[in-house]
């Protein structure tokens, strides 16, 4: 059974300047085990989508969707008791930025342990031995010592480690990382990314993974879901979206990364025209009209329909066909 | 013009801190940088890679004058600059920093933001400064009509244009670009990537890049620098340095690049432990306590920068490339080897 | 584009114009704000045009009307609309006059304390180290003096006039800007605008005045609104207690202490400066909490 289904998603924030509309109708599905990556540049909603999912959206935001199970379980009428059960208990999320994300006036100890005795119960003594085997786990020596010390002892890569152990801490079923290692070196990148993976191998967890990063999608991402002005624009297995992109956007994004071995010299990076689109209009029609190589007539006038191919590569565009190399590995 | 005299030469620098470590024990030293040579030639991109804390933005800050070293020389056209000549040195080298947020005076309107520095160096008449931030504007892809426009109303990318055209105006000979666009999206990367090569064509102006993206450092530059705690640890041509590297660290970094078309899995070889603390440097080789390489000599002895090729320096006592069995490939002195062997 | 939401006008333009309305309906939602500026506004233009306004001249005695009461009064003089004082001057002007002397000790005042405060501020904020250090320790001797005995026993030294009154409120008021102006400069000296001018090679001037200052000024004027009113009440504390302008000129403090003796048997006499002086401090006070919540909101 999906592990997590939404349907429909939509995310406005009221803002001074009129409804900013972050999210315009998203689907999302993960199953137990996988990895499902948004990808989209700064503003595509993103991260909207994932403070829905876990009801953490800012007060000025208002947010419906058509479906959201957790497990098969409707979330959309649960009450506030259920949320706060689920949250950071069956649910939890991992943040971008390793300085901000502890409480500075807590131990590792007070802030690990408290989760679990909220929603797991339990003595001292148990949460304790959880807190120092998830310490370990994540890679951390010393983890018992590590347990009295404050967020400010601790460097980036040891607070994002902290981090992702404070949300193991109950088990969850799901995790959500929001660009967690951007804030981060990149040779600590590769070294959260592979515990990571290991832990959602390990536990069995669905995962959610928010980034910006096509490289680091390319090595954690089972599913991808490509987002550009709220809408998901084209989805689909790994290698169907990296190595077979069918939505002009995802096509952009990859030409516009440098690859190793080309030198500027020798060859320009691809770039996208222009700029995102308003965020405060409602807008049917495609949102990458305003900037794509292959629009035609019908672009300006009809919404874009979803062009599904083989293993659920789909992409939402007039002009392309999906010829997925996917069809035959999913 | 000779070809011989780089425009840029620094020679040893070394800055370090006093820094208080908490609210019982004393102010401790931190050493940012450890004698740097570093040469940019007229026209060159120059790469600087390193992560967080390891002194390349200390280094940028002090090519720029910003902050004094506590020793070594920095020289441009074979003549040291010193505090005192400021101006002359701002008219050669400018900056292009990486926080296109916080790089723009947010109560100016951007036509005075780019025109200040001809207004600084009184360079032009006012009518003729407007019309060269038009040029300029035009060349850096910026819309005329946002010229009137405050900071504020700009994208990210519209931002760095604007840092990278108030750098460009004066003409200057060298740029020094800190992580110009570690805060862009990856396709407004591209924009500003292309633009800097485009005016390195059009200009012939000098750059040093400094970034800790391993592609992007790739795709920009000719020669490069790896930094690691406040030490060159590998220079070399930036194709020889990628095809092959001669120090673990420069590996490692290598291996921590992903590019979204290889589907080669996350990395098997991995880096030990955490990045070390500039307070509490390891002894010897900086770099010895995560390397797979290390022995007893790297432990002890700092290794320095020696010929690993043709116009490669490389900081390691076993590089990668070399066959020198347990040899350490350094001018250590005999003593030390008896003890490793 | 079909993109761009209005016609001939970018997004960014369209979101500008549509902050400035919103920025204008949180100003003109905000009601403490609204009355502050207005009362503070009417003042202004009172003390400005007080020789236009004034039905009397403010010195010119009736010794034969005196302590006319006010309108309100069954008794009250058909030709003075406030009545008179213990010396016959038409209360009304010499109200309207004395609106004059406030306001230009409170702007002459927080001028002299507002350049000394910012300039001491900036320097130690922006050069911090040794720098900062002397000036802190400056503006905590200045923190440690009292100002009212201090303001006290300058004046009765070097004489009261209106001169030395407005000189030495404005040499005592500067703390608060130097608090303000100093802390807000840290947080901006290490912004990278500031260190691309130190790169251009701008003199220590512009960017103290041009890059700074400019970016900071939110805070201080928020600063400026309470040093006004403190300047206003401080003038009249010392002129009530004879230290501050000299009579005849119709200060609202001075004609407090004058109406001290008369209070009992005709009570509008202090009143009526005193509610004045209440007001307008009131007004300043509510303009600036408006000013700093507006200011907030928009960052």
């Amino acid at each position: 059974m999906t592990l997590l289904s939404v349907k429909n998603l939509r995310v406005n924030l009221r803002t001074d300047a009129g409804r900013l509309r972050a999210v315009r109708g998203v689907d999302i599905s993960v199953e137990r085990g996988q990895t499902l990556c948004l990808v989209g540049e700064s503003g595509c909603g993103k991260s909207m989508a994932a403070l829905a999912m876990l009801g953490l959206l800012p007060p000025s935001a208002e947010w419906s969707a058509d479906e959201m199970k957790l497990d098969g379980v409707s979330l959309l009428n649960a009450g506030q008791s259920t949320l706060s059960n689920i949250r950071g208990n069956r649910v939890s999320m991992i943040f971008q930025e390793p300085m901000t994300a502890l409480n500075p006036t807590f131990t590792i100890r007070d802030q690990l342990c408290g989760v679990y005795r909220r929603h797991k119960g339990g003595n001292r003594a148990q949460a304790r031995e959880r807190a120092i085997y998830l310490l370990e786990r994540v890679g951390i020596s010393n983890a018992r010592n590590r347990l009295d010390q404050y967020p400010h002892e601790l460097s980036g890569g040891l607070r994002q480690r902290v981090l992702i152990a404070m949300a193991l801490m109950c088990e969850p079923e799901l995790i959500i990382c929001d660009e967690p290692t951007t804030a981060l070196d990149v040779t600590t990148q590769a070294q959260i990314l592979v515990l990571l993976a290991e832990l959602r191998e390990e536990l069995g967890m669905g995962m959610i993974f928010i980034t910006h990063d096509l490289g680091v999608v390319s090595r954690i991402g089972d599913h991808i879901n490509v987002m550009y002005a709220g809408r998901v624009v084209e989805s689909g297995t790994r290698d169907a979206v990296l190595g077979c992109a069918s939505h002009p956007y995802t096509q952009g994004l990859l030409r516009s990364v440098p690859r190793p071995g080309v030198n500027g010299l020798q060859s320009r990076l691809g770039t996208i025209p222009g700029t995102v689109p308003s965020f405060y209009q409602a807008d049917p029609l495609c949102p990458f009209r305003g900037r794509c190589e292959r629009k035609l007539p019908i672009c300006a006038s009809q919404a874009p329909p979803v062009r599904s191919g083989a293993g659920h590569h789909s992409a939402l565009c007039h002009n392309t066909e999906i010829s997925s190399i996917a069809g035959n590995s999913a | 013009m000779t070809m011989s005299k780089p425009l840029l030469r620094a020679k040893g620098l070394v800055q370090s801190y006093r820094v208080k470590s908490g609210l019982l024990s004393g102010a401790r030293e931190l050493h940012a940088l450890k004698g740097i040579d570093l040469t940019i030639n007229r026209g060159e991109i120059v790469g600087l890679v390193g992560e967080s804390g390891c002194g390349k933005s200390t280094l940028a800050r002090i090519l720029l004058g910003l902050e004094q070293p506590v020793s070594g020389t920095v020289e441009v056209d074979g003549v040291p600059v010193t505090q005192a000549d400021k101006r002359a040195r701002a008219r050669r080298i400018q900056p292009v920093f990486q926080d296109p947020y916080g790089s723009l005076n947010p109560s100016m309107i951007i036509r005075d933001i780019i025109a200040l520095p001809l207004k600084v160096h009184q360079i032009c008449p006012a009518d003729e400064r407007m019309r060269r931030v038009a040029r300029l504007a035009d060349q850096v892809g910026l819309p005329a009509r946002l010229l009137d426009a405050v900071p504020g109303e700009l994208s990210g990318g519209q931002r760095q244009r604007v840092a990278i055209a108030r750098a460009l105006i004066i003409e200057p000979e060298l740029l020094i670009c800190d992580e110009p666009t570690s805060a862009l999206d990856v396709s407004v990367q591209a924009q500003i990537l292309n633009l800097l090569m485009d005016l390195r064509r059009d200009t012939g102006v000098a750059m040093l890049f400094i970034s800790h993206d391993l592609a992007v450092v790739e795709y920009m530059t000719d020669r490069m620098f790896v930094m690691y705690l406040g030490q060159i640890v590998e220079t070399g041509p930036t194709a020889d340095v990628f095809s092959a590297p001669g120090h673990h660290y420069t590996m490692a970094l290598q291996q921590s690049v992903f590019s979204p078309d290889d589907d080669a899995g996350l990395p098997t070889t991995r880096l030990k432990g955490n990045p070390p603390s500039p307070l509490d440097p390891p002894t010897g080789c900086a770099f010895h306590p995560r390397c797979e390489a290390a022995t007893g000599t790297c432990r002890e002895i700092s290794p320095e920068l020696v010929d690993l090729r043709k116009g490669g320096l490389c900081a390691c006592h076993f590089p990668l490339g070399v066959d020198s069995g347990n040899t350490p490939l350094t001018r250590s002195d005999p003593h030390a080897l008896r003890e490793s062997g | 584009m079909s993109d761009i939401p209005l016609s001939g006008q970018t997004e960014a333009e369209h979101l500008r114009t549509l902050r400035k309305k919103a920025r204008r309906r949180a100003v003109l939602a905000h009601r403490g704000l609204i009355f502050g500026l207005t009362v503070v506004l009417l003042v202004a233009f009172v003390a400005v045009f007080a020789p236009l306004l004034a039905p009397y001249d403010p010195f010119a005695q009736n010794l034969s009307l005196r302590l006319a009461p006010p309108f309100w009064h069954d008794t009250a003089s058909p030709e003075h609309l406030l009545g008179t004082d213990q010396l016959g001057r038409d209360y009304l002007s010499r109200l309207i006059y004395g609106a004059r002397i406030s306001m230009g000790i409170g702007f002459g005042a927080i001028l002299i304390s507002g350049l000394i405060g910012c300039t001491l501020g900036l320097l130690a904020g922006y050069f911090g180290g040794k720098v900062d250090a002397v000036i802190s320790t400056i503006i905590t001797v200045r923190l440690s003096m009292p100002i009212i005995l201090i303001a006290l026993a300058v004046v009765a030294v070097a004489g009261a006039s209106l001169k030395i009154v407005i000189a030495v409120i404005g040499l005592l008021l500067w703390d608060q800007f130097a608090v303000v102006t100093r802390t807000a400069t840290l947080q901006v000296r290490s912004l990278e605008y500031i260190r691309s001018a130190q790169a251009i090679g701008c003199s220590l001037s512009h960017i103290l005045i041009r890059e700074i200052l400019p970016n900071i000024r939110a805070p201080v004027i928020v600063v400026a609104t309470v040093e006004l009113a403190h300047a206003i009440l401080l003038e009249a504390a010392l002129s009530f207690l004879g230290l501050g302008v000299q009579a005849p000129l119709p200060s609202w403090g001075l004609m407090l202490s004058e109406a001290k003796t008369f209070m009992f048997f005709s009570p509008w006499i202090i009143t009526l400066p005193g509610v004045c002086l209440f007001i307008l401090t009131l007004a300043i006070n509510l303009l600036g909490d408006g000013l700093r919540d507006v200011t907030a909101r928009g960052k």
